[in-house]
């Protein structure tokens, strides 16, 4: 074996194993495999939900707030 | 004992007198009992009071316990982080949405039954639904089938599903594996010695008797195993029944009924629940061996003054805690505030003590100061049946209204035999050796476990040992892996325990050499860093020789 392969091994190992911690976690080490999908399709759901809502949102205001000078100018 | 006796200033002789000699199996030596400082305190006024009228006074009268001289340790019960739990918790929501999606969408692989039209249910719904989409999910890991005697090593006969558990093959295979699974606490396994005399028995008596003992099922086995209990014991008199569980739920109802109180620790085993509800005794629970909260429940109960009377009800092991009852200190109450104890030793007889003589041997409690001891002979002495054991009077009033003496058939006389051999292996050198070897395996087991850094249950002389590991998943994962790694043990979740606590139980044995011990707990490591089960935020322990 090379050591690309190694390395290449190694990082597969380090994925199936977190994937596997991911599926102890989250109960779905133990379910039928359509059932995994649609709890990974609603976590997708929710992370990409949750990911819109802050950079539409939260982010945008964040930053309209700190490019704002109103208020320096109410101080002068 | 010694230091309640000392400290024991007792003014009220003569009030508790008459309540004590009639409440502790007729010994007046147990007037002596823990710290009574105030002259009336209550014993005059709980006398039943048929208009229900409590007088402030009694209730003022009952002074505190002092606790300081007893060991009132409840056992460890390590809490896990509130993240563990908020995760098993959601686990369990999205493994109920799951099944239920799976109902809609697909008919359940189970027989239905047809025409039921107008039929109540036969089942509860939710039971049904939990143990179609979620119990069944690992169905695998529970009710394996065996195929050799339950020593220290055991055959498993391989299975498989290919519905996801809905139905099961057998492959054809045998698995040899460490048991680590059965109650055999002492290892006293057929094969050490008893088979001659088991044989003689069946050869004598038959396999049955085919009547109560009340009627003709009565052999002169039964006689002299009921001797021997009670000398075992160290008590006046015993009874044996041919099924432990059948001891609790029909001779419960034979000792209480309506106008009693049973203070009932909350993981009592079913069997005690169903004698109590049997018996029509109202239960109050209270906390897993906390004996400030069995103190509250008891005093208040003593100052209503209703109650005909009033009986704590205790196990001495807690088969899923893996904790033992601090027996010493609700003995103490239980003669402070003349209370009846029922003491379940189903797990202790044998496996605790320095004699194996249960937890009164192990905690210095005179077993005459338990007014019922209750115990099965299927853990310890490989065998089946219970036992109830105390003065002689008792014993006669559960022969006349027990419902087990005069209605369930008695027991068979081999596996009287086999008790039998079984309490007097007991007590040789040998016998002995096995009781010492089984605290030792305890101890190296717990401390071994405790310094792998997960949580574990009980008390560290409970050879109970549960392994918490919270989800079903972990349970699941740990139990496959520990069988391929030729280890046999229990995984246990809800309903048999809280919803997010479920885990895995170890029952140690004195059978189980060190090298066995070794490998368990070398599998043990790999499947613990593997799944991340190290949960204990407590320092680890002193590494053991
Ligand atoms: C505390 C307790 N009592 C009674 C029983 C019933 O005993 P048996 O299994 O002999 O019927 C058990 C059994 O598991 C038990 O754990």
């Amino acid at each position: 074996m090379t050591t690309v392969e190694k390395t290449q091994k190694k990082k597969q190992n380090f994925f199936s194993y977190w994937y596997m911690r991911y599926e102890m976690a989250t109960e779905m080490y133990m379910v039928e495999p359509w059932e995994k999908v649609v709890v990974h399709a609603l976590f997708a759901v929710v992370f990409l939900l949750f990911w819109y809502f802050n950079s539409a949102i939260v982010i945008s205001g964040i930053s309209r707030l700190r490019n704002t000078s109103t208020h320096v100018e109410e101080i002068l | 004992m010694a230091a309640m006796v000392e400290n024991g200033s007792v003014v009220d002789f003569k009030i508790t007198s008459k309540n004590n000699v009639r409440e502790c199996n007729g010994k007046p030596v147990n007037l002596l009992n823990g710290k009574v400082n105030h002259e009336n305190n209550g014993y005059v006024k709980s006398a039943p009071s048929k208009n229900g009228v409590i007088k402030p006074k009694v209730q003022q009268g009952i002074s505190p316990m002092d606790w300081a001289p007893f060991d009132t340790n409840r056992g460890s019960f390590e809490q896990c982080s509130l993240l563990t739990t908020a995760l098993t918790l959601l686990g369990l929501y999205v493994l109920m949405f799951l099944g239920f999606v799976n109902q809609l969408l697909f008919r359940p692989k189970v027989a239905t039954e047809k025409n039921r039209e107008g039929y109540a249910p036969l089942y509860n719904p939710f039971e049904q639904f939990y143990s179609r989409y979620v119990y069944r999910r690992v169905a695998h890991c529970f009710n394996r089938p065996i195929c050799s005697a339950p020593a220290a090593e055991i055959t498993l006969l391989e299975r498989e599903s290919k519905d996801y558990n809905w139905s099961f093959r057998f492959t054809g295979r045998k698995l040899r594996c460490l048991n680590l699974g059965s109650y055999n606490y002492l290892g006293l396994s057929p094969e050490l010695g008893s088979a001659p005399a088991v044989a003689a028995a069946v050869r004598r008596y038959g396999l049955a008797t085919g009547s109560p003992r009340a009627e003709l099922g009565t052999t002169r086995l039964h006689h002299e195993l009921e001797e021997t209990t009670a000398q075992f014991l160290g008590v006046e008199a015993a009874i044996v029944f041919g099924m432990g569980f059948a001891t609790n739920t029909l001779s419960l109802p034979g000792l209480l009924g309506p106008g009693t109180l049973a203070l009932s620790d909350e993981n009592n085993h079913a069997s005690l629940i169903l004698g109590l509800r049997l018996a029509r005794a109202t239960v109050r629970v209270f906390r897993h061996n906390d004996v400030r909260d069995l103190e509250r429940l008891a005093s208040r109960a003593r100052a209503e003054g209703h109650w005909r009377k009033i009986i704590i009800v205790i196990e001495g092991v807690y088969s899923m805690e893996g904790s033992v009852a601090p027996l010493a200190a609700i003995v103490a109450l239980k003669k402070k505030l003349g209370l009846y104890l029922y003491l379940d030793e189903a797990h202790s007889i044998g496996a605790m003590g320095p004699r194996g003589r249960g937890v009164c041997d192990y905690s210095g409690v005179r077993p005459q100061d338990v007014d019922v001891l209750m115990g099965t002979f299927t853990k310890s002495f490989g065998a089946a049946g219970g036992y109830v054991a105390g003065s002689a009077a008792l014993i006669n009033s559960l022969r006349a209204h027990g419902h087990a003496h005069s209605y369930a058939h008695a027991m068979a006389p081999p596996v009287a035999a086999q008790v039998l051999w079984a309490m007097r292996a007991l007590d040789t050198p040998l016998g002995q050796q096995r009781v010492r070897a089984l605290r030792e395996n305890t101890r190296y087991f717990r401390g071994r476990l405790q310094q792998m850094g997960v949580v574990t249950y009980g008390h560290p002389e409970s050879p109970v040992v549960p392994l918490l590991v919270y989800s079903f998943s972990k349970m699941m994962g740990t139990v496959e892996r520990l069988t391929a790694r030729g280890i046999a043990t229990v995984g246990v979740g809800f309903p048999a325990t809280p919803l997010s606590k479920a885990r895995i139980r170890f029952c140690l044995s004195a059978a189980h050499t060190r090298a066995q011990l070794d490998a368990c707990l070398a599998a043990l490591q790999d499947v613990v860093d593997e799944l991340g089960l190290r949960y204990s935020r407590r320092a680890p322990a002193q590494p053991l020789r």
